[in-house]
């Protein structure tokens, strides 16, 4: 069955592990979305450090695939939003320009934002 | 002069999940007694520890001598006898074993009266158990249950699924870390959905266990015709689940929410409502 309706699809993850999810798998499943309305790829990201000293690639693995799968695909549709969520963040500079290096298309285009929520950090223990 | 009612119920509704605020407002008067009392009592929880704390001392002491089936839920009587399940809109039950119709039945009028509840969570359920006796025990939810979550059930995802089939206006359905899902009877089958408002058009929350990994998929596969979760989370299952879902779960689904396993941290359990 084909889906048409879906909006939004997020993917939760403790940050020092976020790489497990620039995965072939993450691919695949945003390569199977059909969906016309499909407008929004959020990160939920908990467990953020306070500092982010080592470089980016490091915190984040290779986005690469996906970022040029984003843009392809949906980023070419007005309201589309990849959408990196967080707790509090100590170190938000960084953090953003860490994020936008590892989606430089999307980062060019506009589409990344950033939202912080007190909830996420309740989530993860 | 105090508060206007209207201020006061409103800044107690701010205050309704938190019970140690709310009680210690009951006490201040008259007016907040008044508008606390059925947020204070919104959520029965048939725990273990609050059925020990209203057995008296001979229940206790045959309690300890392991002859207890008709007390274990003496809570809810004790309740239901001081007049509080009026305000009960939720039910937890956790009996920390698996709940039976044996436990239940003693207080079987009283969990009859709960006819306002919208939200049910049942811990290490095994639906085959209640097989026999979900119409004299389930169906005055039938009316309002919207919400039905079973954290820990033993048994196959199929008779989960049968039973929450069962409640015509459940719209969400959470099962959290089924255990022994490989075991399946042969004739056992999902009804087919022919109703043309049918249940399951909310929420769809599925956490996995390491060993019973591929449950999720399954579950989502399996799902009858006509059933269109509008939202999907999927917790401790490997990412590939997500395209199980997105190709099984139906035309109507918005919102897919993925949190793999081996994350290396632990996400808590938002409640499904």
């Amino acid at each position: 069955m084909e889906n048409i309706t879906l909006r939004r699809l997020t993917f939760c993850v403790a940050f020092p592990r976020v790489s497990i999810l620039s995965s072939d798998l993450t691919f695949e499943a945003l390569s199977t979305i059909t969906s016309l309305v499909f407008c929004e790829f959020v990160l939920e990201l908990g467990k953020l450090p306070s500092l982010f000293s080592r470089p980016s690639s490091e915190h984040w693995g290779d986005w690469e695939e996906i970022d040029r799968l984003l843009e392809e695909r949906f980023a070419k549709r007005k309201n589309f939003r990849l959408i990196i969520k967080t707790g509090k963040l100590y170190d938000r500079e960084t953090f953003q320009a860490h994020a936008r290096e590892s989606f430089p298309l999307l980062a060019r285009r506009g589409c990344i934002r950033f939202e912080t929520s007190h909830s996420i950090d309740q989530y993860w223990r | 002069m105090g508060l206007p009612q209207e201020l006061v119920d409103h800044i107690m509704d701010m205050l309704q999940n938190d019970l140690r605020a709310l009680e210690a407002c009951s006490l201040t008067c008259k007016a907040m007694f008044a508008s606390t009392r059925h947020l204070i009592h919104q959520t029965l929880r048939l725990t273990r520890r609050n059925n020990q704390s209203v057995l008296t001392l001979e229940e206790k002491l045959r309690y300890l001598r392991w002859d207890y089936h008709d007390t274990e839920l003496r809570f809810l009587s004790y309740m239901g006898e001081r007049g509080f399940l009026q305000y009960t809109r939720q039910v937890h039950i956790r009996m920390g074993r698996i709940f039976t119709p044996n436990i239940l039945i003693p207080h079987l009028d009283y969990f009859r009266s709960l006819d306002r509840v919208h939200s049910l969570t049942i811990e290490t359920f095994d639906a085959i158990i209640w097989r026999n006796y979900y119409k004299p025990t389930f169906v005055h939810f039938h009316p309002t249950l919207t919400s039905l979550t079973f954290h820990d059930p033993v048994n196959h995802y199929r008779f989960l699924l049968q039973f929450a089939l069962q409640f015509p206006n459940l719209e969400n359905l959470c099962i959290e870390r089924l255990r022994d899902s490989e075991w399946i009877r042969p004739d056992l089958t999902i009804p087919t959905i022919v109703d043309k408002s049918p249940p399951l058009r909310g929420h769809l929350r599925l956490v996995g266990v390491d060993i019973a990994v591929q449950w999720p998929a399954e579950f989502a596969y399996e799902l009858p015709d006509g059933i269109n979760f509008r939202s999907v989370e999927l917790q401790d299952v490997p990412c590939n689940h997500a395209q199980h879902i997105l190709s099984g779960c139906g035309h109507t689904l918005e919102n897919l929410t993925v949190v793999p396993r081996g994350i290396g941290a632990h996400r808590t359990s938002r409640s499904c409502r």
